[in-house]
């Protein structure tokens, strides 16, 4: 994905995306926040490799259930 | 009538046995010139003492703050003391527990809470310039819970701006001054090794209540998600996020604990599930336990001294009767800390929009605005992606706990101030899949000598009692806690 794209394009878009989403970024703040995007589109580009189901929902609030005691269990 | 220290002790309706306990708990807690330390007290001593009239809440306060002003210009653990207030509150349990009125174990019992706390009247930094001057009108949940419990406010803990990351600038690692006590609830860690306090919180993200509870020798426990409730608490990430307790011996954390859990209908992540007492499981033990531990290649870049105390640990639970097997890790905990700080960062973005909106020159020296701001444009379908992914490595670890109570990890592959370079952690797959997990000191290094190593003790969502049951036979056999303390 992000692999291909050069600096340049990286900060183009982190412009373009600053902009449509209303965070105020200077050039410069571009130029700093840029290792952190990267970071975040390699860590993208890592968890696509999960295989998903087209049935595998989100866990947007997570809400655990105690299981009954497995046999064994002390 | 004005309450003394004297009319305390001399009220006392404790007969011989409590003050043999007294006499005993005392002795054992003397440094090595032979005088009596109250300042090393763990909670359950401390609460003995209290209950049975031989120690004063007020003399047990004054005595930590002593101890503040003297280790403090080294250790630097707080941020704010409320030396005031805890005072105040000293008298108030005092009188109380006069009148009659004790409350528990908690009782007179002086704690920190990490200042990502929000505090009534006292001001709530959250260690950032951004936030430098609120002041909450309201206690975090823990805080009332703590504070029902007779507990008193002795001050806020370190942490690094906003609670981002693995250390705590500023703070210094009683086991050695110029190592870093980790974090990002290194605060709360350096007091408690420090004998500042005897129980702290701290909050857990990507392991920050784990990772400074190993770095200073200390137990430290994330509970299962919605346990204990995060109201009132400065956010990183809402479904990551936890809170709990940091003390110095397993006994004292379930203690905690206690106090911390329950519902909060003011949490909407809060859960429901009863809560069980959970010191009534600490002598369980943990013969025929079924501990699973990971496959050798896991633990690459893990320093030698911690997988030193790693063996020695598997062999200790062996020996407590405990069925320990090597498992295969669920195949999404390859890729499952990438989700955990997309997750993370995505909605630390959206929690930071106002600050970034109106306050975004006043972030601090570190990396937190960059962070965020880069957080802000990671597009909604990736944050959705690593939910998902989520979703599957729950299921997976579900799957895995089928076959294991246990799972049983160093509980940090480095050593305090080490840099971390290993594959897999072990701590944000436990943020990501909500269950709990608790680390509990296990030895120390010899090259370099004389620094914390500790175990991580995992389990099922709720069973915070089997790592209790776990972590106690293994202190009760192992006593790391009682063979040394730092020299500060």
């Amino acid at each position: 994905m992000h692999k291909g794209m050069s600096d340049d394009e990286l900060k183009e878009a982190m412009k373009v995306m600053a902009k449509f989403s209303g965070v105020n970024l200077s050039a410069e703040r571009i130029e700093r926040d840029l290792p952190a995007f990267k970071a975040y589109m390699g860590d993208y580009d890592t968890i696509r490799s999960v295989k998903l189901a087209v049935e595998d929902e989100p866990a947007m609030i997570l809400r655990l259930q105690k299981k009954a005691t497995p046999k064994g269990r002390v | 009538m004005a309450i003394t220290r004297r009319h305390f002790l001399h009220s006392s309706a404790a007969g011989v046995a409590a003050l043999s306990i007294a006499r005993g708990i005392m002795a054992q807690s003397k440094n090595p010139n032979g005088k009596s330390e109250l300042h090393y007290l763990t909670l359950t001593e401390a609460a003995k003492l209290i209950r049975a009239r031989k120690l004063s809440p007020v003399e047990y306060t004054e005595a930590l703050l002593k101890r503040i002003d003297d280790v403090e210009p080294k250790v630097h653990a707080f941020i704010t003391v409320t030396r005031e207030e805890a005072l105040a509150a000293a008298k108030t349990a005092e009188k109380e527990i006069m009148g009659g009125k004790y409350r528990g174990p908690l009782h007179g019992i002086p704690f920190g809470v990490k200042d990502t706390h929000y505090t009534k009247g006292i001001k709530t930094t959250v260690a950032t310039p951004v936030l430098a001057n609120f002041v909450p009108d309201f206690d975090a949940t823990v805080v009332t819970r703590l504070k029902n419990a007779g507990a008193i406010l002795l001050g806020k803990l370190n942490l690094p701006e906003f609670s981002f990351g693995g250390e705590t600038p500023g703070t210094n690692n009683p086991w050695d001054l110029k190592r870093s006590p980790a974090g990002s609830s290194g605060g709360s860690g350096a007091a408690l090794a420090a004998g500042e306090l005897p129980m702290a919180t701290g909050g857990d993200t990507s392991g920050s209540i784990r990772g400074p509870a190993v770095a200073n020798g200390v137990v430290g426990m994330m509970a299962t998600y919605g346990r204990v409730s995060r109201r009132g608490i400065a956010v990183i990430s809402w479904s990551l996020d936890r809170v709990g307790p940091m003390t110095r011996t397993v006994e004292d954390n379930a203690i905690m604990l206690n106090a911390l859990a329950g519902y909060d209908p003011a949490d909407e992540t809060s859960s429901d599930a009863p809560v069980p007492d959970y010191t009534r499981a600490l002598k369980r033990g943990v013969k025929g336990a079924r501990i699973g531990i990971p496959k050798a290649n896991w633990f690459e870049g893990y320093d030698a001294n911690v997988m030193r105390g790693y063996r020695d640990g598997i062999e200790v639970f062996k020996k407590l009767g405990a069925v320990v097997n090597e498992v295969d890790l669920p195949p999404t905990m390859e890729v499952i800390d990438q989700a955990q700080r997309i997750i993370r960062i995505s909605e630390a973005a959206a929690y930071h929009e106002p600050f970034l909106t109106n306050n975004q020159e006043q972030y601090g020296k570190s990396n937190v605005r960059r962070d965020v701001e880069a957080g802000s444009l990671i597009p909604a379908v990736h944050y959705l992606r690593a939910q998902r992914v989520r979703k599957v490595f729950i299921r997976e670890m579900a799957e895995l706990h089928n076959s294991v109570d246990i799972i049983l990890t160093p509980g940090r592959p480095v050593l305090p101030g080490g840099q971390d370079k290993s594959k897999q952690n072990f701590s944000r797959p436990w943020n990501v899949c909500g269950y709990p997990a608790l680390v509990v000191p296990a030895g120390f290094s010899t090259e370099p000598a004389g620094l914390p190593v500790a175990l991580q003790i995992a389990g099922r969502p709720f069973e915070e009692e089997l790592l209790y049951a776990a972590a106690y036979a293994y202190e009760a056999e192992t006593k790391w806690w009682e063979k040394k303390k730092p020299q500060v």
